[in-house]
């Protein structure tokens, strides 16, 4: 095989006319189909349209002899290789599913655009490299990039820059395209890596059914971490909508109790019932009951309930053993509670109080026993003053009887109070 | 059934078909009243905005000049219109995307350019035609164009930017209820009701060019390029769900009704007055000028009111959605939420919009007509383009799955838009060679 250059651009391919090795003129390359499911795709075939409306054909990879300038010519016979097109669904069909489309641009965290496809030659073959989605790949489409460096160049004494993406950075998301085509593991993959509110702005940009479909491609951890971070209930409820009903439970489940709650509370009654029957882990579905049971506005409608607590009578070292136990389990740890046998709230210490103490220490002895609390139905704004007032990270809530229900973060309670905040 | 109903779609489907996106969600349905309220509003604006500055003097003229003998053609128009708009409020809402984003995913890069190109062009004219209507409008009132343009153009620069577009929007659309006061101009213009009935009724189709000219502006002021873009990202950014999707057709049928409702009305105000007293008239200014001593004082003032609220709105939102589409079909960045330097060319499009706007009204000497003229050669151009890609995408079994057009649909669609297309083009030539 012959080729030009090492890197190709797709639309310099796409458009070139195909001969046989006697020179007999077969067509023109239509479209390119590459594997999928490797990390950079490989070109398997050329999709010819063949002069005078017949039906479309497609060139494997073998049967080319050279890709020149819009030019490709076959090996001898190559032109008895050439079958009626077909299209696998595992496959990648360039022009349909990533060339003009949108892809997330992992590494960037956005949605962009491609406006051409960067192809690598190597000893196998051509493989997918990068994908460009500069204003230059528009302009070389365009045929006017000769007069547009010169002009650029003239003015300003540059060139606009070419703005290519890494193909391992990408997940196609566009067209007849979602993420499961390019196979789950690796577009998973890539998608994890995504901080969940980068994950979030995402889906908040993207076309319904393409969000959609990103978002039930998602593994169950990383889709209840995004949609803690969508702000808009509606879009919450949509996204959610899209799964099955089983993996929503899930989603649900891995969520913060007070963020599921959150959302809980918009589905219609009927539609929560499901949903919380259906949670494994029944322990959480009974706290997420409670919780939705709180008013809106109240300090009990906005607590969480992973806390981590102890009795009074436990030893430093017991108490920083179950945190380093419980690290997975709560989103943050700054403080234990004391509490009785029967759930009353007796005290509280900090890490630091722990870390400075010794490990034989009593709690009783070290905590601090004034602590200072909310009630589940105290109004919010209640909670959010008492949290700037003292600076304080997190306040525990507690029914009339001192038992400790949860409590609240300070992050939450600025959301709540403050909702235009959040949006920001 | 939603699970029977998921296999079958699934058997049909070609290779390439997505299942995702009509899979009906097991989540219930919103019902009856607040279902279509919540998908009301893309129709509606889409329609209140198509009666901007331009599409109130054609109407004025029409109604001077031929009195109400092309009262008629309103029916059909109002047809042709729901014919379109449901074609794009199907495409927004199965596809979930604007209709520039579905032409540069089928069509390409290419035909993308050149058509967004010809529609900055017309639409930068369609700008310029709303500050016209601003200046025409103050001025009436006294206020010189060099004081109402220039704070009319920082105004809306400010709003959409500062302020939040959603918040105008909502001010506009409440405004857009002033659209009555053509009706209540109509009657204190005391029309011959009968006479109004029986032209539409048994029009009488004057063969002459000049009636046939106007016919052509009608129709054009009314399906315009810019229109279809903008119904479908707005019906796109409702996010209205595939379940809803006749309550969203009930919303752009409504809105057709309105557009030529409104159009009616102003016909008949001007026929009643201006084309009974023979008075010639050019410009919207001369029809709210002639109006004073025929309909009286608050005729003129409500009709010139109407005006203003109908270019405000009209240029409040044309150089967003402009900038918008454009945006769009390039993969740029867009958003009023974003800072500059995250949207650079969002903004630059936005701004730039709206000062040639205000400068081509203020600089004397300026060929305003000319240039508004040309602009609407473009967009009689565009649109033919427009229609036919519409009808292409429509019928786009890997874009529509099973939304592509009927049978039905396709006589309907292809009658209506051949009808327009074939008027279209007339125009377009009658206006190069001068007959226009």
């Amino acid at each position: 095989m012959f080729i030009m250059d090492i890197f190709v651009y797709s639309t310099d391919i796409i458009g070139s006319r195909v001969y046989s090795q006697k020179g007999r003129y077969l067509g023109k390359v239509k479209d390119l189909i590459a594997r999928s499911e490797v990390l950079y795709p490989l070109v398997l075939r050329f999709v010819i349209r063949p002069p005078r409306f017949g039906p479309l054909l497609d060139l494997p990879w073998e049967a080319v002899k050279s890709l020149g300038k819009k030019k490709i010519r076959l090996v001898r016979g190559g032109e008895k290789k050439l079958v009626p097109h077909y299209q696998d669904p595992e496959e990648l069909v360039l022009r349909l599913d990533i060339l003009d489309m949108q892809i997330l641009d992992t590494d960037g965290a956005k949605v962009v655009r491609v406006n051409d496809i960067h192809l690598l030659n190597t000893d196998e073959g051509m493989r997918i490299a990068h994908v460009d989605v500069g204003f230059r790949g528009i302009l070389r489409r365009l045929g006017y990039n000769r007069l547009a460096d010169a002009l650029t160049e003239w003015l300003f004494s540059a060139k606009f820059k070419e703005q290519l993406i890494g193909w391992k950075y990408i997940v196609p998301l566009g067209g007849h395209f979602s993420p499961l085509k390019l196979k789950l593991s690796l577009a998973q993959r890539r998608l994890a890596e995504l901080h969940p509110a980068d994950l979030a702005d995402i889906m908040e940009e993207l076309a319904l059914h393409e969000r959609q479909a990103l978002f039930s491609s998602l593994d169950v951890e990383t889709a209840g971490e995004a949609l803690e971070e969508i702000d808009d209930p509606k879009l919450q409820t949509e996204l959610l909508g899209a799964v099955d009903e089983e993996v929503a439970s899930d989603i649900l489940e891995e969520m913060e109790p007070d963020e599921a709650t959150d959302l809980l509370i918009d589905l219609p009654e009927e539609v929560t019932e499901e949903l919380v029957d259906a949670m494994e882990d029944k322990e959480r579905a009974g706290e997420l009951r409670r919780l939705m049971t709180h008013q809106e506005g109240s300090a009990g409608s906005i607590m969480t309930t992973e806390y981590l607590t102890i009795t009074p009578q436990a030893t430093v070292r017991q108490a920083l053993n179950l945190i380093r136990k419980s690290v997975k389990g709560v989103e943050d740890i700054y403080y234990i509670y004391a509490v009785t046998k029967e759930g009353k709230l007796r005290g509280v210490v900090s890490i630091k109080d722990l870390v400075t103490a010794k490990g034989t220490d009593i709690i009783r002895k070290i905590m601090h026993k004034k602590v200072i609390s909310v009630k589940d139905d105290d109004p919010v704004k209640l909670a959010s003053e008492i949290l700037s007032k003292y600076n304080f990270i997190m306040v525990p809530v507690v029914d009339e009887d001192e038992h400790l229900l949860g409590v609240i973060y300070w992050k939450d309670a600025v959301e709540a109070v403050l909702p235009k905040f959040a949006e920001d | 059934m939603s699970d029977k109903d998921t296999e079958s779609t699934l058997q049909k489907a070609p290779l390439w078909y997505k299942p995702i996106a009509w899979t009906r969600s097991w989540l219930p349905r919103l019902r009856g009243i607040w279902l279509f309220l919540a998908v009301l509003g893309p129709g509606i604006i889409t329609s209140s905005v198509d009666n901007d500055a331009g599409g109130i003097a054609t109407y004025s003229i029409c109604g001077a000049r031929y009195g109400y003998s092309l009262l008629w053609s309103l029916l059909p128009i109002t047809i042709a219109l729901m014919v379109i708009q449901e074609m794009c409020v199907r495409m927004g809402v199965v596809t979930g995307k604007g209709l520039s984003d579905l032409i540069r995913e089928r069509f390409g890069v290419r035909l993308t350019f050149y058509l967004l190109i010809g529609m900055l062009i017309g639409n930068l004219g369609n700008v310029l035609a709303e500050f016209a209507g601003v200046a025409a409008s103050m001025e009436l009132v006294g206020v010189s164009k060099y004081i109402s343009v220039p704070i009319a153009g920082v105004a809306v620069w400010l709003l959409v930017i500062k302020v939040s577009y959603k918040r105008v929007e909502k001010v506009f659309l409440l405004a857009c209820l002033l659209y009555a006061s053509y009706i209540i101009s109509a009657f204190l213009s005391q029309p011959d009701w009968g006479e109004v009935l029986t032209s539409v009724a048994r029009p009488r189709i004057d063969w002459g060019s000049g009636y046939f000219v106007m016919l052509v502006g009608i129709i054009g002021t009314t399906i315009s390029p810019w229109m279809q873009f903008y119904l479908q990202s707005a019906v796109v950014e409702k996010g209205i769900k595939v379940d809803y999707l006749k309550f969203s057709r009930l919303d752009t049928v409504l809105g057709s009704f309105i557009v030529n409702i409104i159009a009616f009305f102003i016909i008949v105000v001007c026929a009643a007055t201006i084309f009974v007293a023979g008075l010639p008239i050019e410009t919207v200014k001369d029809a709210a000028v002639a109006l004073k001593p025929l309909a009286g004082d608050y005729a003129s003032l409500l009709y010139s009111f109407g005006l203003l609220n109908a270019s405000l709105f009209a240029a409040s939102i044309l150089p967003l959605s402009t900038a918008f589409i454009i945006c769009e079909g390039f993969g740029w960045e867009t958003g009023v939420d974003k800072k500059f330097n995250q949207a650079p060319q969002f903004y630059t499009l936005y701004s730039l919009l709206i000062l040639f706007g205000v400068l081509f009204i203020l600089i004397p000497n300026l060929p305003l007509l000319d240039i508004m003229f040309t602009t609407q050669v473009i967009n009689g151009i565009l649109l033919p383009v427009i229609l036919v890609v519409m009808l292409l995408l429509i019928n786009d079994r890997r874009i529509m799955g099973d939304y592509v057009n009927s049978t039905k649909a396709n006589i309907a669609s292809y009658i209506t838009v051949g009808a327009v297309i074939a008027i279209t083009l007339t125009m377009v030539v009658l206006a190069l060679m001068g007959t226009g």
